[in-house]
């Protein structure tokens, strides 16, 4: 029994531990510098109760991320998510939004990442981010694939509207 | 391919998740159109600005041997504790008494261990004295003293009552100890 925990213990540090970094980049900007390391560790430890879950050969970072949603769900997340239109919509981008990032602007993005709504924020933060495709994102936000499609539109056209003002 | 049709496309087509017909047709249009070349560029460049905004930030170095020593000594959970689960209650605005309280393994034991050293005590210690003050002043009840003339002419006998004088006989009993 020791024997099967610690072989369970070595493949789970093997699959999980290379993530760490991008579990804690991703709670840092779901949350704040103070919180994200333990969103980080809660995220591990319920990932090591339920490590049988995981199918070995899928993408254990994906899994992870999933398991972050939750624990952020469960401790951080503010207001319940906003309800959303049935239909799914993606607005093609305006003339306007072509102001928009001419030139580098760290400072100021992570400002306007920080006041795009949650659930879009999620959604950039994966595709741009960490690019995982829209059938994984779909995985991680536990929400239909045309949904994450939607998310990842407005989640841009936000961030290009908060940006833009910078920009004149 | 319009410049609608393209831009409607262009979020799946920085993701990479268009078709290969219809990825093709989005380049085609991208090489006659200046103004959608443009925007298709600046968001290239959003992606890799919010990538390299969020990738600046390193965890702390000491985060991954906590997070392992922790894994290690699982479960014993090092968060999520009582103390931690009110405090986090208090930071999110949720009431202390729908927090989430886990109580320590240990601790929980030793609190079991208590309940059930309590109670046997109650049972054994405490249950044969009290049978051992009744049974030795058991006389009294089954034989109350009969009433006595009073050498002054007084008659007890009027004040008599047997279910009184016994109760007050054990109270008395009780009170005097089984020592006496």
């Amino acid at each position: 029994m020791p024997f099967k925990r610690a072989e369970r213990l070595r493949r789970f540090e093997e699959a999980a531990t290379p993530h760490l970094a991008d579990v804690y980049r991703l709670a840092r900007q779901m949350s704040d510098a103070q919180r994200a390391p333990d969103l980080t560790q809660e995220t591990y430890l319920r990932a090591w109760r339920y490590f049988d879950s995981f199918e070995q050969g899928t993408n254990c970072r994906a899994w992870l991320f999933r398991i972050l949603h939750n624990v952020w769900a469960d401790h951080w997340r503010r207001s319940r998510p906003e309800v959303e239109d049935a239909e799914v919509f993606v607005e093609p981008y305006y003339d306007w939004e072509d102001e928009f990032l001419n030139e580098e602007l760290s400072e100021e993005v992570e400002v306007a990442l920080a006041q795009v709504p949650e659930v879009y924020r999620w959604a950039v933060l994966l595709a741009d981010v960490e690019e995982l495709s829209y059938r994984e994102i779909a995985a991680v936000m536990g929400c239909p694939v045309g949904t994450v499609m939607s998310r990842v539109n407005r989640g841009r056209r936000t961030l290009a509207r908060l940006l833009r003002p910078e920009r004149v | 391919m319009n410049c609608k049709e393209f831009r409607e496309q262009l979020d799946a087509l920085v993701d990479g998740e268009l078709s290969a017909d219809s990825e093709g047709e989005a380049r085609e249009h991208l090489k006659t159109c200046e103004a959608c070349s443009k925007l298709e560029a600046r968001l290239r460049r959003l992606r890799s600005s919010l990538k390299r905004v969020v990738k600046q930030h390193q965890p702390p170095p000491e985060l991954e041997g906590e997070v392992l020593r922790s894994l290690r000594s699982r479960g014993h959970h090092t968060h999520g504790t009582g103390v931690r689960a009110i405090d986090e209650s208090r930071r999110d605005g949720t009431p202390v008494w729908r927090a989430k309280v886990s109580v320590p393994l240990p601790f929980f034991a030793m609190l079991l261990l208590s309940v059930v050293a309590l109670v046997g005590w109650l049972v054994f210690a405490r249950g044969p004295a009290r049978e051992e003050v009744s049974t030795s002043r058991a006389v009294p009840f089954a034989t109350p003293a009969p009433p006595q003339e009073s050498p002054g002419g007084f008659d007890f006998s009027r004040y008599y009552n047997g279910g009184r004088a016994s109760v007050q006989v054990v109270r008395r009993a009780s009170l005097d100890g089984p020592g006496r």
